[in-house]
């Protein structure tokens, strides 16, 4: 009887586990070969390229119909998108690159930074398919292409220009009495609009700074003032941060910050960054890209775009640069992958569907000179602010070298730090990077 | 057991001693101090939940206002509408689920054999190999993703289910906690049911894990939650919305220049539901499972 019922749970428990593997078996039957039907088509019909990207459910959104576009204008290339999350992205690439297998590398990806992959070997030199095709490379900002080249040769095209711009509240503006920005600004108008903006509590906390702008692009006050953070961005043999100019732009940065005109930028990035603390108000400006203008005219705010203010004795600096789109030096299918590379960054193609969606700054001039972006209908009005920046763009933000990132990140970033929160003077703050900058580039055999 | 009854009682309660076997219960001021404690703390765990749910009704502005308000003034409820149409969400979802269900079955199950294994049968080698097995534990996934990838790439599972749950359907973290445990069950127990003839599988279903209830209650919630929320491995090896899990779907609303907190928070409190269920009808086996897996409670 009790040998009967342990014979009877048994079995049961047989079952169990007989049918979850019968589950696991069937779910997974379906998938598999579906997976492989890209390779197999390959011979005959239409040739598939893999386009791998990162971005939000939106952004994809747009790239869909960007390949959509492109499907539909021809019958001979398939277009499957690889969606992954921002940061994330990068380790899968990685990793698919890793495994050296090019039935699961990409064919066309979007990267950035372009010399720490193209050092490796893994990027597709574009000059010669740039040369039998006659593309014209000439419609780029100026020295915007150089952000994707290496040993002097183009790796990859840059989708657009992540350029800044100075964002300001209108109402706010209105409500103070101050008159907005405009290309006559210098920063003494600047700090003095910053005065009246600018709201102290009783309590002594600020209710509303002047301007929010992210830490890292300190560099457009230092380039406005001549000033570099090397020598030469490719090939560098000395640190430049501790001429007279640079200790100006960063004096007059640090001014902005102790007078309260300007919110710290660790306290912006804790109160959520410069998109939500220009949104809920507390402040009254921020410089940043293009990549704000869709959520802020999702939210219905009054605002308007100005170039950003430079000092009496400088000059407008843009940064020239942006993720670019390259073809994996694995690619099975190049023929197809650059014909799919080269529409893309074509103002007929998928610049101009880019353009519309209003999430960028379009790479090519022609693009950003049309109606696309100059008259889309949308905020912000004086659109003609980033044409200004973008023709005064150049090189100087990033080095283009592989080590940057550990100058960047491992010098200039922490010693910047130190200075914005007083820790060190300006001048001495700035002669401790080159020290450490300068002893770098010796151990590590520059310039080369 | 002996320390137990020397220790004066007001520091340590057995657990053997249920709250209504109390001979006549009195309210001290130790009791005050500990229950505003515990109250200070449970808010302090409750707070983030709270705020996740509150940021998932409000609008993209309300979320960062000075000062903070937990209140959403308007409810927006549409969030979550945006949120499942922002993704097949559905779709992940189910994958999310059959993923964590089959490997939390197929792990209890190897890791099961394999401690039984490991603290019944005995053979040459035994302790030598469990030594090695477990120094196995040392080893950070990192190291051991890319070779894993070019195996299930020579296998032909990249973007499959099988590439999701077969490498984690084995872990010795699991072996380690069972074969613990297993070893603490009396030996006289299967010696009688190896005399009326039961072989070591039968002792291992008859015997071992019917008197295992609370171990391999908490094994499970560990097991399931690990596998909810595992988030590389999924993203390296799943390429289509087919073999998508919920985390790596999740993970879309953070961009490179803005992060949709409102629909993060959304998608983030329907991901919580399937772990709160498990949990709550769990909890009890669950905090049995942690003091007698020696694992709590000191």
């Amino acid at each position: 009887m009790q040998n009967r019922q342990w014979q009877n749970r048994l079995s049961f428990k047989a079952l169990i586990v007989l049918a979850l593997a019968a589950l696991l078996v069937s779910a997974c039957a379906p998938i598999a070969p579906a997976a492989d039907s890209g390779m197999e088509m390959a011979d005959e019909g239409p040739v598939t390229i893999t386009w791998a990207m990162w971005g939000s459910p939106a952004e994809v959104a747009t790239h869909q119909s960007v390949a959509d576009a492109f499907m539909e204008e021809q019958d001979d290339i398939v277009i499957e998108i690889l969606a992954e999350p921002w940061g994330d992205y990068f380790t899968k690439i990685k990793t698919l690159w890793a495994s050296g297998d090019s039935s699961v590398v990409p064919d066309v990806l979007f990267l950035s930074p372009i010399v720490n992959y193209a050092s490796e070997g893994v990027l597709e030199n574009l000059d010669p398919w740039i040369e039998a095709s006659g593309y014209n490379v000439d419609d780029y900002w100026p020295s915007l292409l150089q952000y994707a080249m290496y040993d002097g040769s183009v790796y990859g095209f840059p989708r657009d220009i992540g350029l800044e711009v100075l964002y300001y509240n209108k109402d706010i503006f209105d409500e103070v009495g101050v008159p907005y920005p405009d290309d006559t600004w210098t920063w003494d108008d600047l700090t003095a609009a910053a005065e009246q903006l600018t709201v102290v509590e009783d309590s002594g906390r600020v209710s509303r700074y002047a301007l929010g702008m992210e830490g890292g692009k300190w560099m457009i006050w230092v380039m406005q003032k001549g000033g570099m953070a090397l020598d030469d961005m490719r090939n560098p043999s000395s640190c430049t941060l501790n001429e007279p100019g640079v200790v100006e732009a960063v004096e007059f940065f640090k001014g902005m910050i102790d007078n309260n005109y300007f919110m710290p930028p660790a306290n912006m990035s804790q109160a959520g960054g410069d998109a939500a603390v220009f949104q809920s108000g507390q402040v009254a400006m921020i410089i940043q890209n293009a990549s704000r203008v869709s959520a802020f005219n999702a939210a219905g705010m009054n605002y308007d775009v100005s170039v950003i203010p430079i000092p009496a004795d400088g000059h407008r600096a843009s940064a020239a640069g942006g993720a670019a789109w390259v073809m994996s030096a694995l690619s099975d299918n190049k023929e197809e992958a650059w014909t799919f590379l080269s529409w893309l960054q074509s103002t007929n193609g998928g610049q101009r569907i880019y353009t519309a969606s209003g999430e960028i700054l379009p790479a090519l001039q022609s693009t950003a000179k049309s109606d696309a972006f100059l008259n889309s209908g949308q905020p912000p009005a004086n659109r003609q602010a980033f044409i200004t920046e973008g023709e005064n763009a150049r090189m100087g933000r990033i080095g283009y070298f592989v080590e940057w990132s550990q100058i960047g990140g491992s010098f200039i970033n922490p010693g910047r730090d130190q200075i914005l929160i007083g820790e060190v003077g300006v001048a001495d703050g700035l002669n401790s990077i080159c020290e450490q900058v300068d002893a770098f580039l010796e151990e590590n055999g520059f310039p080369k | 057991m002996t320390t137990t009854t020397t220790t004066p009682p007001t520091t340590s309660t057995p657990a053997s001693i249920r709250p209504g076997a109390a001979p006549r219960p009195t309210l001290k001021a130790g009791h005050l101090v500990l229950h505003v404690a515990l109250i200070l703390g449970s808010v302090a765990m409750l707070l983030p939940f709270g705020w996740m749910l509150a940021t998932s009704l409000k609008s993209p502005p309300q979320i960062f206002t000075y000062p903070p308000s937990l209140v959403p003034s308007p409810v927006v409820w549409r969030n979550y509408l945006d949120t499942v149409q922002a993704m097949p969400f559905g779709r992940f979802y189910l994958n999310s689920l059959f993923v964590a269900v089959s490997v939390t079955s197929l792990q209890i199950l190897t890791s099961s054999l394999a401690a039984f294994a490991f603290a019944r049968l005995r053979f040459r080698g035994r302790e030598a190999l469990f030594l090695v097995y477990l120094a196995t534990l040392m080893i950070p996934f990192h190291v051991t993703m890319i070779p894993n990838f070019i195996l299930i790439r020579f296998l032909r599972w990249f973007d499959t289910f099988y590439a999701l749950i077969v490498p984690t359907a084995f872990s010795v973290f699991a072996v380690f906690l069972l074969r613990q445990y297993f070893r603490g069950i009396p030996a006289e127990l299967d010696e009688a049911a190896r005399m009326d003839g039961a072989s070591s599988f039968r002792i291992w279903a008859q015997v071992i894990m019917p008197l295992s209830g609370p171990v391999l209650a908490a094994l499970t919630i560990f097991v399931f939650l690990g596998s909810w929320n595992d988030f590389l491995w999924p993203l390296v090896v799943s390429n289509s919305h087919a073999t998508r899990t919920i985390p790596v779907g999740l993970a879309t609303f953070r961009g490179q220049y803005n992060t949709d907190w409102h629909l993060l928070m959304a998608g983030s409190v329907i991901a919580l539901l399937p772990v709160l269920l498990v949990y709550v009808f769990a909890q009890k086996r669950f905090v049995e499972g942690i003091t007698l897996s020696g694992m709590g409670g000191r």
